[in-house]
């Protein structure tokens, strides 16, 4: 999956998006996330020690997608021996779709992803299938905790368990809460 | 110990820490929508603890270039001035002031803080492919002005150039012919 360029390695394929390109580089203390507009290229950086979590939430693109597909599909077949005749016109309409559906299954499902830091939750659109994103957070993972320190993922449950009484929001009788951050970049 | 929690990213619920880093799915408490919740030992840090600059205390100390009152902790790795903690700006390994980030944002120079750029292959490649005479004549200006450039940040290959140009000659080719054809 990671292709290295340079001083990056290339994280995900970009996929397109609302006319948008992006894709996911894994620098040495950062990740960067290259949008593609045009002719021009955004750049927009995450270090590893600001990172706060990663998180991935499931959505039902890919399955409407592929239910969609199977109905058309399942049309055309239906069409197709029913009327009996140019088989070779109908093939050349279902093994596309056939072929389409085939690769929208074996991505897996589709999610959305976004990067949490201490000021702002940020989309990133390249990580949108649930494989890639898992195996995207696979290689960030050890990066993000030696570059801020800490123990095993399981260290961090617990001691977050341990802390949840002072952990904003429900701190009581602390300092206000703060409003949870609002995703951005979607 | 003070920190943040992370919030479900569908209804903004804060998500329990025992749903962190279970490394599977799990459904949010509140709207039940299926989560992988990774959460960072920095998660846990102390957040509200920000920098302020020590306070300069005798006549002799080194202070602060934009804050007289601040002791200098570091130097500009740039320019040389000194700088206090909230004046010192980290980029990559290296400290810069305010002023040589804003200078070097402005002129592209540091590419640690480029956020844009702007590449002349893709530009090329359009007006190669735009079916008029002038627009390849562009590209090929543009490939003899741009080509050897290296301007990006993650590198990328020489497959954008070759094509635009190879478009821009066919085309002009083309037009050739047909002025050729029509005129001979």
């Amino acid at each position: 999956m990671a292709a290295e360029h340079g001083n990056y390695v290339c994280l995900t394929q970009g996929w397109l998006k609302s006319s948008r390109m992006t894709t996911l580089w894994l620098g040495e203390d950062h990740l960067l996330q290259e949008t593609r507009l045009g002719t021009s290229h955004l750049y927009h950086r995450f270090y590893f020690r600001d990172m706060h979590g990663l998180i991935v939430r499931r959505t039902g693109t890919g399955a409407a997608f592929s239910a969609i597909l199977i109905v058309v599909l399942a049309l055309l077949v239906i069409l197709m021996v029913s009327i009996g005749e140019a088989i070779p016109v109908w093939l050349g309409l279902i093994c596309p779709l056939a072929a389409l559906l085939i690769w929208n299954i074996a991505r897996g499902p589709t999610c959305t992803s976004y990067v949490q830091t201490a000021v702002h939750v940020r989309h990133l659109p390249s990580l949108g299938r649930v494989k890639m994103a898992v195996a995207a957070l696979q290689i960030l993972r050890p990066r993000v905790t030696e570059a801020q320190g800490g123990g095993s993922p399981e260290d961090i449950r617990t001691a977050a368990i341990a802390a949840a009484p002072t952990l904003m929001p429900s701190a009581p009788g602390g300092e206000p809460p703060l409003p949870p951050p609002a995703p951005a970049g979607r | 110990m003070a920190g943040t929690v992370i919030f479900c990213t569908r209804c903004r619920a804060p998500l329990p820490a025992g749903q962190y880093n279970l490394h599977r799915m799990t459904p949010c408490p509140t709207c039940g929508a299926d989560l992988i919740v990774a959460a960072f030992p920095a998660l846990l840090a102390d957040t509200r603890t920000g920098r302020i600059g020590e306070r300069v205390i005798a006549d002799d100390q080194a202070s602060c270039f934009y804050h007289t009152s601040k002791k200098a902790s570091v130097v500009c790795d740039r320019c040389g001035r000194f700088l206090c903690e909230l004046c010192d700006i980290e980029v990559g390994a290296g400290h810069l002031c305010p002023a040589c980030v804003a200078a070097g944002s402005a002129a592209g120079g540091e590419t640690e803080l480029d956020v844009r750029r702007t590449y002349y292959d893709r530009l090329a490649l359009r007006l190669a492919i735009y079916p008029t005479l002038i627009t390849p004549l562009f590209a090929l200006y543009l490939t003899a002005r741009h080509g050897r450039t290296r301007n990006e940040i993650v590198p990328r290959g020489q497959g954008t150039w070759i094509a635009a140009v190879t478009v821009a000659v066919a085309q002009i080719l083309g037009w050739a012919g047909l002025g050729l054809y029509l005129f001979l």
